[in-house]
């Protein structure tokens, strides 16, 4: 790390690339030392850092941010430069929510002006519950608020009490985190927000006067009336009800948008929502309403399916949602395989190669073939009519028969598109990378390699197990990895992985996140 | 066939060289009370097999010993009761004939699951250690590589304790590799500890195993998605249950669904 004046310089160098990357983003890039003279940082160094912050998008789990704090923190003190461009890019693109609130909160506390620039603008993106997090994590485990991140709140609650609407529903969905922000940054609300937030006399045109009225309505007939006049939303609105009818459902289910739908859909079951027809009509349309609402989140809709055991057509509609939401964010165009490990050790893995071989399936537009082996090999072949793409439902059963057993060959695989000559560009290896029989894969891919004209990129989802000793035996030969971990059912954060598919290459994911520009305030509100 | 979903194949493969005498002291004391009081709980079919290994001439005169699975828990307490601790040699000790007997000497029943839990406090010969006769190889010549391959061939899956630093990495390997889990221990107390939450955990997945067959034996047709929903369970943990209750051939696939 550069020390004094060359330490300035070596700022410079960082912030100039982070706001122009189109200066140059090769795969090694310069920084000065202290004495002047350029020093080359490896590849190898960068590429661990950048696969290590990559590899967390398939093992987070929610809710966690302390867990997740390290891995930050050590990013940004190891990469900064990366850690500029990847930040933007996963507020665009990445899928768990607890990243996000991370990079606000490590950029607002960064010793690099800039870095707190970005964090400014990209809090503006959050809802209230997330910056209220973002608070107490800066303040808990990183141990300081600086100004700057007063003056983005400040603006923030300034915004969103310049619209009434927005901020009902925020003052309705997050009092107590709106309250938090005031008190704790020591921020002064405006009358409409102290009447709302702190006097608890909220004015006549407020969604908050409107729960007031549900609270007092007699009838269910009133009740749904408010509901619908105000918009009131169910999570708000079920807490004031104590009956439940049809109509109230049908009141609530209107006044809610498609993702609330089915945040909520484990709620609404409880209820009854889907025992009636008609409430359960109004739920599908949601549902397709859902297919073209960018807004919606695969991994709520796949979470939404685990947790509320929905029935069988509720379930395949959802599952059609989140289908066709992944289909829209990415399109695989690489030929690829699939590769599961079916060896005595790999109970787990068959699991998570299914919702891989289906989630790759529903968005690949190249030749994708899936093979399991144990020291020998089969390709799963799934049985679908037309032109139509393989479901979840049809994978379960291509995989229905398949037992965990025998030893491990992964290179066995790969032989036998060798021997077929099936050309691929990437594999996808579902494994506890425990090879230990000939034909070993580092040997087989030399030889795919060599004879197909190929140097398709290797991407480990390791299922169990603590080895490394098959991903580094790829490494020293050079072969492209990339390798990922998931621990227990974390399995449902696996679309993530498809982001990296859909790239041509890792170095040409890695030089796409660094084409994102660090944000920056409009003129006119850095001049205030 | 109704009661195979309950029988549990457990093997010790245990270091018995003068390091391991405070071990198996404890176990001694200790083991077959665990072993009663978990099998009652879970109504666990449990028979108990034992292989000893030591070392290769010129290090010891033994190199293992293999103690036949039993259901009768007391003549397994008989057997630890006359297992002794003494000789080895140099550090590196004979694992890999254990496990290789503990895979191809016992008569492990079909339908069972097959547990085995690795116990020493010295890695196997020809794997780096330092003091080893045997640096180029261990004169079985067998590998981690090939054990863990028999094992996984087998449906052995197994567990490693390590008592000291030195085990550590290549008991971790062995039981990676099959499926199993590693614990370190420093004392004897730690390990029993050890062992215990393993094997209840072991043993809590019989339980929904167990569930899991009797609904699809009730239903053959049924889904992952509807077993799940039946069993209260998530769908990751029933579809793993199927995978192991196939594994053990307890659920047979039709001939003509076959892909292999």
């Amino acid at each position: 790390m550069p020390r004094g004046g060359a330490a300035l310089r070596f700022f410079r160098d960082l912030i100039n690339k982070l706001v122009h990357p189109a200066s140059g983003h090769s795969s090694t890039h310069e920084v000065y030392s202290h004495d002047h003279e350029v020093m080359t940082m490896t590849q190898n160094l960068e590429q661990d850092v950048r696969v290590e912050i990559l590899n967390s998008f398939l093992t987070t789990p929610h809710r966690k941010l302390e867990e997740l704090a390290p891995l930050h923190t050590s990013a940004l003190e190891r990469d900064p430069l990366f850690y500029g461009h990847l930040a933007p890019w996963y507020f665009d693109k990445g899928e768990v929510r607890d990243h996000k609130l991370l990079f606000v909160s490590h950029m607002a506390t960064s010793d690099y002006s800039e870095f707190r620039e970005a964090a400014w603008v990209l809090l503006q993106q959050l809802a209230p519950y997330e910056v209220a997090r973002v608070l107490d994590h800066m303040k808990r485990v990183i141990g300081k608020t600086p100004r700057s991140f007063k003056g983005a709140v400040a603006h923030y609650l300034k915004t969103r009490e310049k619209n009434t609407k927005q901020f009902d529903g925020a003052a309705l969905r997050a009092r107590n985190d709106l309250k938090h922000l005031y008190a704790s940054l020591r921020l002064r609300p405006g009358s409409r927000a102290q009447a709302i937030l702190f006097d608890e006399q909220p004015p006549e045109d407020s969604a908050l006067f409107a729960l007031k009225l549900l609270a007092k309505a007699e009838s269910a007939e009133e009740q749904a009336k408010t509901i619908l006049d105000h918009k009131i939303p169910y999570t708000t609105a079920i807490g004031a009800i104590k009956h439940i009818t049809p109509a109230l459902l049908v009141a609530l289910i209107n006044a809610m948008s498609p993702q609330e739908v089915i945040n909520n859909m484990a709620s609404l079951k409880r209820r009854g929502a889907l025992d009636d027809k008609d409430v359960k009509a109004l739920i599908d349309q949601k549902l397709a309403e859902a297919t073209s609402d960018k807004r919606v989140s695969t991994l709520k809709a796949k979470k939404a399916i685990e947790v509320a055991k929905l029935d069988e057509e509720t379930e395949r509609t959802l599952t059609e949602v989140m289908d066709k939401r992944v289909a829209d964010k990415v399109e695989i165009k690489r030929p690829t395989a699939l590769f599961v490990d079916k060896s005595g050790s790999m109970t787990q893995a068959i699991e998570v190669a299914k919702q891989l071989a289906a989630l790759i399936s529903a968005v690949i537009a190249a030749e994708f073939r899936v093979y399991a082996f144990d020291t020998a090999t089969f390709e799963v072949k799934v049985d679908v009519k037309g032109d139509k793409r393989p479901a979840m439902s049809d994978w379960e059963q291509a995989f229905k028969f398949i037992k965990a057993n025998g030893g491990t060959s992964i290179g066995v695989a790969l032989m036998k598109m060798l021997k077929e000559r099936v050309y691929v560009e990437q594999i996808v290896i579902v494994t506890d990378e425990g090879e230990n029989t000939a034909p070993y894969f580092r040997n087989a891919y030399e030889e795919y390699a060599k004879e197909m004209k190929a140097a398709p990129a290797v991407i480990i989802v390791q299922v169990g197990g603590a080895s490394h000793g098959f991903s580094a035996g790829l490494q020293e030969r050079g072969i492209e990895l990339m390798r990922y971990q998931v621990k227990g059912d974390e399995y449902y954060s696996l679309p993530t992985v498809l982001h990296l598919l859909a790239a041509p290459s890792k170095s040409e994911l890695v030089n796409i996140i660094m084409e994102y520009k660090l944000p920056e305030r409009p003129k006119q509100l850095v001049a205030k | 066939m109704q009661d195979d979903i309950n029988a549990v194949d457990l093997a010790f493969i245990v270091d018995t060289t003068g390091s391991m005498g405070g071990l198996i002291a404890a176990a001694q004391n200790q083991m077959i009370a665990l072993l009663e009081e978990l099998t009652q709980a879970a109504q666990i079919d449990l028979r108990l097999g034992i292989v000893e290994y030591r070392d290769h001439p010129p290090q010891d005169k033994m190199v293992y010993r293999t103690h036949a699975f039993t259901s009768q828990l007391q003549q397994a307490q008989q057997t630890i009761r006359e297992l002794t601790a003494q000789g080895g040699g140099d550090a590196p000790e004979a694992v890999l004939d254990g496990v290789v007997a503990a895979c191809r000497e016992l008569r492990w029943r079909k339908h069972a699951r097959r547990l085995a839990v690795l116990v020493g406090d010295a890695p196997p010969h020809g794997v780096g250690a330092g003091g080893d006769s045997f640096a180029n190889g261990c004169p079985c010549g067998e590998t981690i590589e090939s054990i863990t391959c028999l094992a996984e061939n087998t449906q052995v899956t197994i567990h490693a304790l390590g008592l000291t630093a030195a085990a550590t990495t290549s008991f971790t390997a062995i039981s990676s590799l099959t499926g199993g889990k590693f614990f370190a221990a420093t004392q004897a107390n730690e390990a029993i500890q050890h062992l215990s939450t393993l094997l209840r955990s072991e043993f809590g997945h019989l339980e929904l195993d167990r569930r899991v067959l009797a609904a699809w034996r009730e239903n053959p047709d049924i889904s992952i998605d509807e077993l799940a929903e039946q069993l209260a369970s998530s769908r990751h943990e029933v579809s793993t249950s199927l995978v192991r209750l196939f594994s053990r051939d307890l659920i047979t696939a039709p001939v003509t669904s076959l892909s292999e």
